[in-house]
Formats: structure tokens, C-alpha cells, sequence
């Protein structure tokens, strides 16, 4: 990675913690409908 | 000596050395590929609008049976001819080298062609509606599989033809030191492949000889079990091969270079090792295998292929912006992406095919793969929309973003209609993510995939998914028709090129 500060790639660093947010919403939304659907105990 | 270096071209543009037989071979299984893919998809938007329940286009019969042939013509053979001429081009064009063993290299087309020839004329008679999982007990006649097992020995030739040209380019001195990036993934690919298509003649052979009535039985445990490990194992061909070309698009689009180009490598590695591990989550709810096994492949190993992803995800963005931020596009977080060559088709295809592989097809498949969840998408329409977002989203798009480098190259044609092909990725990638998000969405409402009657009507459960399951339906077939009018596009531009195309002049 280049030391120049303009070079450093922070609009990819945005967009790949948008697609982590992405990820992690939709687990927790399958989680949810699984736990609405089957429910258990 | 003479006649040898006779058969070889320079590129004037990327200076390339490219050897006579490498680049027919190319040609051939590129051209191949796109006629399997224009037939697929003809057969694809009429199964999704056999699916859109308004207008319900296919009888039963012909739903099935083409449903069978779509999966055959799109999940192998396009995707396979034309990884069969990625393998010959990162080979012998990317290395300068010859390739080594043409007459081979015939071989696998010839046996390729012969064997998917056969399968879809063994659908096409009615004698294999099986679907592409053709499941035992399920039985086709004996033919289809021979077919299927003639292909894949193809393509494993195809490989084998591979690794000889990279072993040659070597030990005869055209290529020295490490292999190029995009090479080493298309190793990669032909290393899972070899695996692969291994494990399709492992299952293939005696089921054939089960249809020919010289073996009695067939295990279905065992047959799931191995056919995944060549069923959804070729996709991850897909996978690995489709990442080598985003590399190769970040390069010749923007003239991106790998940050850390070891972490790529490593990553193709955790491909090699642990990606078809993630085969086993087809078989989640099959009674046969124990709760651990199901545990430790889909829950600890899949996930360090999906950590490979994670790299190649973050490695790709982060090298093309940087590539960009050279170049002067340096305000905030996102002026290279607002500056980036939106209208050139192979940059269109690698963003797209990024955003549909990652953000539809990616998190859904993980997501659906855990074991817990898995048990409210498994058979619903969840599954081909996350398939749909990672193989057509995702690799055919890829795919069709190379054809836009390989035509002038290969063929040595201008690119024909370039004010259409600008606009193609955006007419396919965006058609074909809306096609899979409304089926991903129609599905969580339970419904099932391969179903021509959905609401089940003509049985003793009929279900009545209400308004909002008609509305998704509509929008993926919508979806569909639009992505139909891009893929069509791409075959008009490829052929038109081919044929009216301007002559480029070595």
C-alpha cells in the first residue's frame, strides 16, 4: 500500500464496511424469520 | 525452428506473442460457449416467464424438460468452453508461450462438443427429465450420462493441456520467474476443476452403468454426496476463474496492479484447499449425514473460502483505486469512482459483476449455507436467486467483460455497434439482479424452486401465496426480459463482430 495519503484506498475501505453492514444485517434478519417461523421450547 | 516461430503473432497493442493453435483453440471454445449461451438463455426467459404466474408460458412437460436442458447448457457448458479458452489464453497468450499438445487441446473440444451434443438431444427426445441434478432413483437413459461423462473428460484434458503449456513455457525459457497473477488463478481454477470433474466421472460412470442396466443399484446418500462434489463444485471453478478475469479487467481497464499480490495468491490457495468443502451444504438436510459433519464443513471450513473472498473483495476495489487515484482522482472518498470509465463495457462488467456476485449472490450464499437457516431456504426460490446472482451476475458478466478485450485481441475484429456495447453490462447485470432479488424475495415466502405448480392446484395441499408472491413474480420476470435483452445484445455484438467486425492488422 502506498505511503502517499492520497493514494490510500479509503473510498474502497467505505464501501467494503457498507458491504460487512450489508452482510451482517441480512444474518440477523434470516436469524429472525428462523426464530419467527420455528419456534423452539 | 522457422516453422515454428512462423506460427506465432505479435500483439501490437499488448505485445503479446500469441501461438496459431492456442489462439484457434481460444476461438473455438469461446465461440461454442456463446452459442450454449445464447441457446440457454432463449430456454431461461422462457422458464421465467413460466414462472411469472401471469403468464405461465410452458406446458408441465416442456417446463421440466427445459428446465433441465437451461441448467445443462448454462451451468456447463457455457461456463466450461469458455473457461476451457480463459485456460488457453492465460496460458499461452498471458505467458508468450506455445501451447503445448494441440492435437490434445482438439481432443477435449471435440469430446466436449460430442458429449453436451448428446446430452441436450438426450433432453431435447424426453429421454432425461431428470433436471440437472438427475438425483437417483431418478433414471435418464443410458446416453445422457455417457454424455456427461465424455465432457467432463474434456474438460479435464483441457487442464492437462494447461499445466503442459505452463510446464513448457517454463523449461523452454518464454516465461521466467513467478506466474502472472491472472495465470496463477486460472491454476487455481484448474486445479478445483481436475478435482471436480473427478468427482463427475466418480459418480457418473456407474450411474451409467446403473441406466444400462449392468449394475442392479445405485446409493442415493452416496450418489448426493459425491455428485455435489462436482454439481456445485463447478461453480466454484466459476468462482475462481471469474476472479483471475476481474483481475485481468481491473488491469486492462484502468491498469490496476494487486496491492499485495502474495495475499492475492494466498487466497487462491484457501480456494484450492477449502471451496469445495462448500459443496456440502446442498446436502443440510439429508437424514444420511451426521449434524458435526454438516457443522465443521458449512460452518468452520466453508468459511475460510468465504475468508478468500473476503480478500479477493476488498483487493480488487482497492487496486483499481488506487490505479485511479494515480491518475490524478484524488478528492474525497470517491472521486475516482464518479471519474472511473463508466462507458467502457469491460470496467461496466467487472463493477457490476462485483456488486451482484458480492452483495446478492455472495452474502446470500453464506447466509444460506449456515445449517440453522438453511432449513427455511432450502428447495425455495431463495436458492436459484442466490445462484443466479453468483453465476450470471457474477461470472457471465465477468465473462462477457473479457469478451470485449478478447475479441480484438483473439480475433483481431474492432469491436462491432460500440455504442451498444456500452450500453450491454448495464442492460444484463442490472436485469439479472433484479430477476435475482425478486426471487430471493418470492422465496422467502416458501416458494419452491423447479416447481411448475406452484401453488401446488393440482394437489391435496394447494397453497394460496397471496398477492405480494404474484407481484415478485412479476418483477422477476421483468427482470428477466430485461436481462434477456442484454445477453441477446452481447451475442449480436460478439457475432456481429466476428462477421462484419473491422479487420485489426497485426
Amino acid at each position: 500500500m502506498s505511503e502517499n495519503p492520497d493514494l490510500a484506498p479509503k473510498g474502497s475501505f467505505i464501501l467494503i464496511m457498507v458491504f460487512f453492514a450489508s452482510f451482517v444485517l441480512f444474518y440477523l434478519l434470516n436469524w429472525k424469520q428462523l426464530a419467527a417461523i420455528w419456534h423452539v421450547g | 525452428m522457422a516453422a515454428k516461430s512462423e506460427k506465432f503473432r505479435t500483439c501490437p497493442t499488448t505485445g503479446f506473442k500469441i501461438h496459431g493453435p492456442a489462439e484457434t483453440l481460444i476461438q473455438i471454445n469461446a465461440v461454442t460457449a456463446i452459442v450454449f449461451l445464447l441457446v440457454g438463455g432463449i430456454i431461461g426467459l422462457a422458464l421465467a416467464l413460466t414462472r411469472w404466474q401471469a403468464i405461465h408460458l410452458l406446458n408441465d412437460t416442456l417446463f421440466y424438460r427445459l428446465l433441465s436442458l437451461h441448467g445443462i447448457a448454462m451451468l456447463v457448458a457455457w461456463i466450461i468452453f469458455f473457461e476451457m479458452a480463459i485456460l488457453y489464453f492465460a496460458s499461452a497468450v498471458v505467458l508468450s508461450a506455445r501451447l503445448a499438445v494441440p492435437w490434445l487441446g482438439w481432443l477435449q473440444y471435440l469430446l466436449m462438443l460430442v458429449g453436451g451434443a448428446i446430452v441436450a438431444v438426450q433432453i431435447l427426445l424426453g429421454n432425461a427429465d431428470v433436471m440437472f441434478t438427475s438425483y437417483v432413483p431418478l433414471q435418464a437413459h443410458h446416453l445422457y450420462y455417457l454424455g456427461i461423462i465424455l465432457f467432463a473428460v474434456g474438460a479435464i484434458l483441457g487442464c492437462v493441456v494447461f499445466f503442459a503449456t505452463v510446464v513448457a513455457a517454463k523449461t523452454e525459457g518464454a516465461h521466467t520467474g513467478y506466474l502472472p497473477l491472472v495465470t496463477f488463478g486460472a491454476a487455481a481454477a484448474a486445479i478445483i476443476a481436475i478435482g471436480t470433474l473427478s468427482h463427475g466421472a466418480i459418480v457418473f460412470i456407474p450411474t451409467w452403468l446403473w441406466a444400462a442396466g449392468l449394475v442392479p443399484m445405485m446409493d442415493v446418500e452416496v450418489y448426493r454426496l459425491i455428485f455435489w462434489g462436482f454439481g456445485h463444485s463447478s461453480q466454484q471453478i466459476n468462482v475462481c476463474a471469474m476472479v483471475a478475469v476481474w483481475y485481468l479487467l481491473g488491469t486492462l481497464t484502468v491498469g490496476s496492479v494487486p496491492l499485495n499480490e502474495k495475499v492475492c495468491r494466498s487466497a487462491f490457495v484457501l480456494y484450492i484447499l477449502f471451496i469445495n468443502i462448500a459443496s456440502e451444504h446442498h446436502l443440510l438436510v439429508d437424514p444420511g449425514l451426521s449434524a458435526a459433519h454438516k457443522t465443521w464443513n458449512t460452518g468452520y471450513f466453508m468459511h475460510l473460502a468465504v475468508l478468500a473472498s473476503m480478500i479477493h473483495a476488498f483487493s480488487i476495489p482497492a487496486a483499481v483505486e488506487v490505479a485511479l487515484r494515480k491518475k490524478g482522482y484524488t478528492k474525497g472518498a470517491f472521486e475516482w469512482l464518479k471519474k472511473a470509465p463508466w462507458g467502457n463495457p469491460g470496467w461496466s462488467a467487472l463493477v457490476l459483476s462485483l456488486i451482484g456476485f458480492g452483495f446478492l449472490g455472495g452474502i446470500t450464499g453464506v447466509v444460506y449455507g449456515t445449517e440453522q437457516i438453511n432449513i427455511i431456504a432450502h428447495n425455495n426460490l431463495r436458492i436459484p436467486g442466490h445462484f443466479h446472482a453468483t453465476v450470471v451476475c457474477g461470472t457471465t458478466l465477468a465473462f462477457m467483460g473479457i469478451t470485449y478485450y478478447v475479441l480484438p485481441l483473439i480475433f483481431r475484429r474492432e469491436v462491432a455497434f460500440p455504442q451498444l456495447a456500452k450500453i450491454q453490462p448495464y442492460l444484463f447485470g442490472i436485469g439479472m439482479m433484479v430477476f435475482s432479488t425478486a426471487m430471493m424475495f418470492a422465496g422467502g415466502f416458501g416458494v419452491s424452486r423447479r416447481s411448475w405448480d406452484m401453488n401446488g392446484v393440482e394437489s391435496a395441499f394447494a397453497v394460496d401465496f397471496g398477492p405480494v408472491v404474484d407481484i415478485a413474480l412479476a418483477i422477476m420476470g421483468i427482470g428477466a426480459l430485461v436481462g434477456a435483452i442484454g445477453g441477446a445484445l452481447y451475442c449480436v455484438i460478439a457475432v456481429a463482430t466476428l462477421l462484419i467486425g473491422k479487420k485489426i492488422n497485426a
